[in-house]
C-alpha cells in the first residue's frame, strides 16, 4: 500500500499501552516506515539520542511523566516532526502540546486518516522539495 | 478531622475524588484497550480496502484485543461490584486484586475466614485503595492476611517508585482506607519503614 508520503521514516512510538503500541507499530511498518519504541519517558529519551528519528509519536501519560516533558529534555541533531497524542483533546491539553514542541495532538482513539495526515505534514516540513 | 461543615466537605471532596478515580482507572484500562482496538481495525480495513485481505495472525491480534477489553472491563466490574463475600471469599479475592498490580504479591500462611461479610468487604476495599493509589506507583508490593488473638490483620506495604507520589491521591485515599477501617470497627495505621517503603495495617475484631 502507498500514501503520498512516499519518503521512508524512521519513526519513534512512545506508548506504553501494550495494544495501541502494537497496533501502531503495524500500520506504519505495513507503510514500510523503520519503526523504534519506548514505553517510558526514559526510555524515550535514550532512544531519541540513539535513533536520532524523523517523526515521533507520543504517547502524554507515560508511567515515569509526561511526554510533554521530553522534547525539553533532549537535545536534538536534527529537525524531528514530533506530535502527541492522549485520550483528552481538551484545548488546554493542545495548548500544553503545542508548548513542549509538539506540532499535533491527536486524541486516542484517532484514525488511519490521521495518521496518513501526520504523515503527509511531516513529509513536506522535513522534506519539502519533495512534498 | 472536625465535626459539622468541614467534615461534609471532607467527605464530599473524598466522594468526588473516589469517583473520579473511577474515570481514571476506565481511561487507563478499558478506553486504552479499545482504542487499540479501534486503530488495529482501521488498519484491517485500510487494507481490505487496498485488496490486502488481512492475516490471520492480525486478525487474531483484534480478536485478543477485544477479549482484553472484555476481561478488563469484567474486572473493574468485579472491584467496584463484588460478590458477597463467604468465609473464604477474602483470600480468593485479595489473590485476584494482588495479581491487577503488577509487582504486588499475596501472602497468606495460614487461611483466614473472615464470616462477617461487611468486615470481609472492608477489608478489600481498603486493601484496593492501598493497591490502585500506592501499589500502582511502586516498585514492589505486598498484601498480607493474617489472624492472632482475636484479631484480622490486613497489612499491605507499597515501596514506591521515586518520583510517583502523588500527594493528593495519597492523602485522599490514606483518608478514605481510615474512614472505612473505623465503619467496620477496627484500626488502620499508615507507617514508613526502614526501606522507605509504606506500610498500612487495618486491624478487625476476628468475628470467628
Amino acid at each position: 500500500m502507498t500514501t503520498p508520503a512516499q519518503k521512508r521514516f524512521k519513526i519513534l512510538i512512545v506508548e506504553n499501552h501494550p495494544d495501541t503500541l502494537a497496533s501502531l507499530t503495524l500500520y506504519f511498518e505495513d507503510l514500510e516506515h523503520e519503526v523504534f519504541t519506548a514505553t517510558t519517558l526514559e526510555e524515550a529519551r535514550a532512544e531519541l539520542v540513539k535513533t536520532a528519528p524523523d517523526v515521533l509519536l507520543c504517547d502524554i501519560g507515560l508511567p515515569d511523566g509526561k511526554g510533554w516533558d521530553l522534547l525539553s529534555s533532549v537535545d536534538l541533531e536534527k529537525p524531528l516532526f514530533a506530535a502527541a497524542m492522549s485520550g483528552f483533546g481538551m484545548n488546554a491539553d493542545n495548548a500544553r502540546s503545542r508548548e513542549a514542541g509538539f506540532r499535533r495532538h491527536l486524541v486516542k482513539p484517532f484514525k488511519v486518516a490521521e495518521l496518513d495526515k501526520l504523515l503527509e505534514e511531516a513529509a513536506a516540513e522535513l522534506n519539502p522539495e519533495r512534498s | 478531622m472536625n465535626n459539622g461543615t468541614e467534615t461534609a466537605a471532607d467527605f464530599a471532596e473524598l466522594l468526588e475524588w473516589d469517583r473520579r478515580r473511577v474515570g481514571e482507572e476506565l481511561h487507563d484500562t478499558i478506553c486504552q484497550t479499545l482504542s487499540g482496538a479501534t486503530l488495529l481495525l482501521e488498519v484491517i480495513s485500510r487494507a481490505s480496502t487496498d485488496g490486502k485481505p488481512p492475516s490471520t495472525d492480525v486478525l487474531a491480534r483484534f480478536r485478543n484485543v477485544v477479549e482484553r477489553a472484555t476481561n478488563e472491563a469484567r474486572a473493574l466490574s468485579r472491584r467496584f461490584d463484588p460478590p458477597p463475600f463467604n468465609p473464604a471469599g477474602l483470600l480468593g479475592a485479595l489473590q485476584d486484586l494482588a495479581t491487577q498490580v503488577p509487582g504486588c504479591e499475596f501472602i497468606c500462611e495460614k487461611p483466614v475466614f473472615v464470616t462477617q461479610p461487611d468486615a470481609a468487604l472492608a477489608l478489600h476495599r481498603i486493601a484496593e485503595t492501598a493497591c490502585f493509589n500506592y501499589g500502582q506507583h511502586s516498585r514492589s508490593s505486598t498484601i498480607r492476611l493474617e489472624e492472632q488473638t482475636g484479631t484480622v490483620r490486613l497489612i499491605i506495604e507499597c515501596c514506591i517508585r521515586s518520583g510517583a507520589e502523588n500527594p493528593d491521591d495519597f492523602r485522599l485515599a490514606k483518608k478514605l482506607m481510615e474512614i472505612r477501617a473505623a465503619a467496620a470497627g477496627g484500626a488502620f495505621t499508615m507507617d514508613e519503614g526502614s526501606d522507605g517503603c509504606l506500610v498500612f495495617v487495618c486491624e478487625l475484631p476476628s468475628q470467628n
